[in-house]
């Protein structure tokens, strides 16, 4: 199947409404400079990927964000998109290219902080500071809304005593 | 420090990501989804071809089974190999349909469960076939000489298969302790994942 011009035209339109929140989802799970280039790319491909099948019964938001999350948390890009990925970008570049980026401490200090926590805790904050409510949040996250109440107090206080301690 | 403190710093990022953040838009436009597309299923392929020999090896003993039908020393080796074999066909099919409905789209639990349990499938897979190599080796090797060379090696004596057997085993003992000591890394991701998200629940 191949794309037509029409669809190629909507999802660079739509890459380009979500490629900040692409790059923040990386730069929460990846530290390291190359590895990030490499996660933002698989997000990108496997949303390339689903892109023809949207299902409009969730919100594109839900939708970006599970398979942002999913692709960044999961072995998933192991198992599924590392030929993929490696086809592309040895023979063709990068879809997603990171200019040299301005640190902003609060915001480096931020991330430190979002670092320590767990894989599913990252994801729970990374939604809750992208404005998601908590039955947006549970719908992207697959568990209950009052597991995600719960889970954000927990967060709360971490991140909390990060900050109280690093000051 | 509370979440709206943290949003606002978050949300400072968007001006600098809207500057620093390029879609190669001409990439989009020449990588065909057929490219991904043909990409993705070569991985698919591994397990394609285990199965494909698995049918037609399962094809060649029942063959072998059925004619020697009234030798028990070759039925029972044959027979083995065959268990085994269906064994390893319905893992791998099994396999193979987990890998086709895991789903980026999934909610983040759902995902995770299922790769967690297709990674502990494999890491399965891979412990289980170092104790069904050294045990199958010898059967293997009677039925293969028997239907491939006419030879039975039944008559170079019983001793060897024990030998054999008997050493195979200990070298899978060894192989299986080491492989605990140094557990698989992503099968221990995995399964730490899913210990949080039930721990949570």
């Amino acid at each position: 199947m191949k794309r037509t011009q029409q669809q190629e035209a909507l999802f660079i339109d739509y890459l380009e409404s979500c490629k900040k929140l692409i790059a923040k989802v990386a730069r929460v799970y990846c530290k390291d400079e190359e590895e990030r280039k490499d996660l933002m790319q698989d997000i990108t491909l496997q949303l390339w990927k689903a892109f023809p099948n949207y299902d409009d019964t969730y919100a594109v938001s839900t939708w970006t964000y599970r398979i942002a999350l999913n692709t960044s948390i999961s072995h998933l890009r192991k198992v599924t998109t590392r030929s993929a990925v490696q086809a592309s970008k040895y023979s063709e570049g990068e879809i997603m290219q990171v200019q040299a980026e301005t640190t902003d401490e609060n915001l480096e200090h931020l991330y430190r902080a979002i670092d320590l926590l767990k894989p599913v805790d990252k994801a729970i904050v990374v939604l809750q500071l992208e404005g998601c409510s908590n039955k947006e949040i549970a719908e992207v996250m697959g568990l209950s809304a009052s597991n995600i109440s719960t889970r954000k107090l927990r967060i709360k206080e971490e991140l909390k005593t990060h900050f109280e301690t690093t000051k | 420090m509370e979440f709206e403190q943290l949003t606002s710093i978050w949300n400072n990022a968007n001006p600098t990501l809207d500057q620093t953040v390029k879609i190669n838009k001409e990439l989009v436009k020449t990588i065909s989804f057929s490219k991904v597309k043909s990409s993705l299923s070569e991985i698919k392929w591994t397990s394609i071809v285990q199965i494909v020999v698995g049918i037609w090896f399962l094809d060649f003993l029942l063959g072998f089974a059925f004619r020697h039908h009234a030798e028990p020393l070759f039925l029972i080796p044959a027979i083995m190999l065959i268990v085994i074999t269906l064994y390893s066909l319905i893992f791998d099919i099994g396999q193979l349909v987990m890998l086709f409905t895991i789903n980026a789209k999934a909610s983040v639990a759902e995902a995770q469960r299922k790769l967690s349990t297709l990674k502990k499938l494999e890491a399965y897979d891979a412990y289980s076939l170092l104790v069904i190599i050294p045990l199958f080796s010898a059967p293997f090797l009677i039925v293969i000489a028997k239907a491939a060379a006419k030879v039975s090696l039944y008559e170079f004596g019983s001793q060897w298969i024990y030998s054999y057997v008997a050493g195979s085993v200990v070298v899978a003992g060894i192989v299986v302790f080491f492989l605990r000591m140094f557990p698989n890394k992503g099968l221990q991701e995995s399964i730490d994942f899913l210990r949080e998200l039930k721990e949570e629940k």
